[in-house]
């Protein structure tokens, strides 16, 4: 009896330790995993992508380039939101992968396949995590009306589209990343995450649409030396003389 | 007055009828037999158990990746 009650209780102590292992795993090391993936990305993003253009004003002798074949867990496109010249949501440009599996999401955010493309007439939607692997969608329920949100092509043509509304709705309810879930007519972004926060009972829901005239970017043309929140918008700004 | 017991002799039986010591290969086996316990626990762990829990907790996409690919497929 005394070996069965000795068994049972190092084998609760083991199992706790591994559950107590994989929680500091999920909210540590994901983290570092995430990090590391996307300064690959990153560099993979500078040695391929051109300079930013304007995508409401293209040359008039640059015709549309062919869509590029991404691979799976290759950058699709570059990610961030803004406020009153200000990087919200997330600090850092986002780089999303081709592809919304799981796997594929421990890298940052995801294109889900067969949605469309960044400055397509249809639906771009863009699933990220909203704990765990950089959790970069964290804050995504803090966006409001007259935000933004950026993404620019592996074409380097940086798309603006306005914050519209969010919703919390069921994981099957797929219709968000479908055509015009919005029924405007207009080019939509939709992005997707978990709710609550450490729970994938449900899905919050971001949705904006495409600013056919876009505004300036206040993060300047090359969104990978922007300020960051808490620095001078405009130009000439030392960090240094940050205090 | 009684004296009293010496102290048991590390690897002989207190007891007469106390368990049998264990040898050295008997240990060995043992000892092998949980590592390989061990070791299947953490595959299964990493493999099936752990997926499984973040798929249920961390899955921001709408009714998984293959729903979705599934959904907006004809196009």
């Amino acid at each position: 009896m005394a070996r069965v009650v000795r068994g049972v209780g190092w084998t609760l102590i083991v199992a706790g330790a591994v559950v107590l292992l994989y929680v500091v795993y999920l909210l540590w090391f994901t983290n570092f995993e995430t990090n590391r993936a996307q300064n690959d990305l990153a560099q993979d993003w500078s040695l391929t992508v051109p300079g930013t253009q304007d995508p409401a004003t293209p040359a008039p002798d640059d015709p549309e380039p062919e869509p590029e074949q991404i691979d799976p867990g290759d950058a699709y496109a570059a990610l961030w939101f803004e406020r009153d010249g200000e990087r919200i949501v997330n600090d850092d440009v986002l780089y999303v992968v081709a592809g919304v599996s799981l796997d594929l999401l421990r890298a940052g955010p995801g294109h889900y396949p067969g949605s469309d493309r960044p400055g397509g007439a249809g639906n771009l939607a863009i699933a990220g995590h909203r704990t765990t692997y950089g959790s970069p969608f964290w804050s995504l329920d803090e966006l409001q009306d007259g935000d933004t949100i950026h993404v620019m092509d592996r074409q380097g043509r940086e798309w603006t589209y306005a914050y519209r509304e969010q919703q919390i709705v069921r994981p099957q309810d797929v219709w968000v990343v479908g055509d015009d879930p919005l029924e405007s007519g207009a080019p939509t972004i939709t992005l997707t995450t978990c709710h609550p926060r450490g729970s994938a009972r449900e899905r919050l829901i971001a949705f904006g649409e495409l600013i056919e005239d876009p505004i300036e970017s206040t993060a300047g043309a090359d969104p990978f030396t922007a300020p960051l929140p808490g620095e001078a918008s405009g130009g000439g700004t030392d960090p240094d003389d940050e205090t | 007055m009684s004296t009293p017991d010496p102290d048991p002799i590390p690897g002989q039986p207190t007891d007469a009828a106390g368990p049998a010591p264990r040898s050295i290969g008997q240990r060995l086996v043992r000892a092998v037999a949980l590592l390989v316990l061990i070791a299947i626990a953490i595959v299964v762990l990493f493999l099936w158990v752990f997926p499984w829990v973040e798929e249920r907790t961390q899955d921001p996409t709408l009714g998984g990746a293959e729903v979705v690919q599934a959904s907006l497929a004809p196009r």
